[in-house]
């Protein structure tokens, strides 16, 4: 039956409707593999955003470095003070550490990590869409894979959620979607730690008689596999009890700052074996 | 043909331009989504079958290059797109005001359904994202859409010579 000529455009716009439709439904039924389509995306994106980032970043250095300089002495008087602080502490830790080498000596206990660590560039940053994410150079030639965990010296920054052949996507712990097994480092209280989609995240779960302070260390549990435990995942910054409800409103500032990462590992587990 | 043969690598060109030089030009705070305009540009001027097409494939390469679930970049722009076409054929905007006022609300369209489908299809409530990412991002595109209306409109093969104003009875 011919479409009469009045409606033939809006048929076209409802068919155009209609297919995204279908795809947004497969998309949101079918597997975490990348499609190729995004893939090729992702491989043309990266070397392009590589290319942009580095002046980029040399300007931002330039201004931080030579030229922003307000308040440095202040920091630097503080930073001092902290120094002195730090040096005592780490002198304590020492002696902890050889005493925890002697005590696993006696155990007999080799420590051995089943995680091998792949170096990786960030490429791009994007903070401003609806999913906190970062591009790194390394994809699926290099053995990345969906689901594994990022990290970087100052602590958990993500996981993988999309791999193309060389570049990979990594969905920041400060992401509204992102989960992840914690546990609070001197209490070692358990409950799950939640990107809030701002530079802030929440450790939810934890019931009102537990007693978390501020400052407090978050690290990674190790439960659910993901990410090994004992990875640093950030700093609770204040624990609210009076919020309803049975568990504590407990802020969390991520270890690591995002804005200046430049380079990450990314956990791999040895010999393809899969979680 | 020379439309068919081009849309993909201009599109994905454009997306690309968009994500790494504008984002790095912004240090990554906001997002200048010129693609935006192109789909109201689309709806309002050009032929409406190559903007089914073109619409869609946009939308696609968004979700690619912002890491959004397949379909919802090319869904929500379809729905702007179908909006702005029925409003086309009822005004022939040339004002730069109706321009940027137009802008404002598809704008402001787009970032409220997206955020709906991020809940509906991740259930993860970030309606505050709208206030803080799409509103700064929002004026500071709607500022910029008569002159990239300007520019698309100078893109010969994106029209090939029509208009949508000449059809209309």
């Amino acid at each position: 039956m011919p479409i009469p000529k009045k409606y033939r455009a809006f048929t076209v716009i409802l068919i155009a409707a209609a297919v995204s439709s279908l795809i947004l439904l497969i998309g949101a039924r079918s597997s975490s593999d990348t499609g190729l389509l995004r893939k090729f995306v992702l491989d043309v994106a990266g070397p392009i955003e590589q290319i942009v980032r580095a002046p980029m970043d040399k300007i931002v250095e330039i201004w931080s470095r030579y030229l922003f300089l307000v308040g440095m002495e202040t920091e630097n008087r503080r930073l001092k003070k902290e120094n002195d602080r730090l040096q005592n502490q780490l002198l304590q830790y020492r002696e902890g550490y050889l005493e925890g080498l002697r005590l696993q000596k006696l155990l007999a206990l080799k420590e051995q990590s089943e995680y091998q660590a792949l170096p990786a560039r960030i490429i791009g940053i994007d903070q401003k869409s609806l999913l906190k994410t970062i591009l790194i150079n390394k994809g699926s030639a290099h053995g990345v894979r969906n689901g594994l965990p990022v990290i970087n010296d100052q602590g958990v920054v993500g996981r993988i959620i999309e791999t193309s052949w060389h570049v990979s996507r990594v969905l920041l712990i400060t992401d509204g979607n992102s989960n992840v097994d914690a546990l609070v480092h001197g209490s070692r209280v358990q409950g799950i730690l939640q990107g809030t989609g701002a530079k802030r995240c929440v450790l939810k779960y934890i019931v009102k008689t537990e007693d978390i302070r501020d400052g407090d260390l978050v690290v990674s549990s190790g439960m659910t596999e993901v990410f090994p435990k004992g990875l640093l995942l950030g700093t609770v910054l204040r624990a609210d009890k009076k919020d309803p409800g049975l568990f504590q409103r407990i802020e969390v500032v991520p270890a690591v700052d995002f804005t200046r990462m430049e380079e990450a590992l990314v956990l791999l587990l040895p010999g393809g074996k899969k979680r | 043909m020379i439309f068919y043969l081009m849309i993909p690598w201009f599109l994905l060109l454009l997306v690309v331009f968009q994500h790494t030089v504008l984002g790095a030009v912004f240090f990554h705070s906001i997002a200048v989504e010129i693609s935006l305009v192109l789909v109201i540009y689309a709806g309002l001027r050009m032929e409406v079958v190559r903007g089914s097409i073109l619409v869609p494939l946009l939308g696609l390469m968004m979700d690619c290059i912002t890491g959004a679930g397949s379909g919802s970049y090319a869904l929500v722009y379809v729905t702007v797109f179908l909006l702005v076409y029925m409003l086309s054929l009822h005004i022939y905007a040339e004002s730069t005001l109706f321009l940027i006022v137009l802008t404002l609300c598809c704008g402001l369209l787009e970032g409220l359904l997206l955020l709906l489908l991020h809940r509906l299809l991740n259930g993860t409530n970030v309606f505050f994202d709208l206030v803080r990412f799409f509103l700064p991002q929002l004026l500071l595109v709607s500022m910029f859409s008569p002159f990239l209306f300007k520019m698309f409109h100078g893109i010969g093969w994106l029209r090939d010579g029509y208009v949508r104003s000449i059809e209309r009875p």
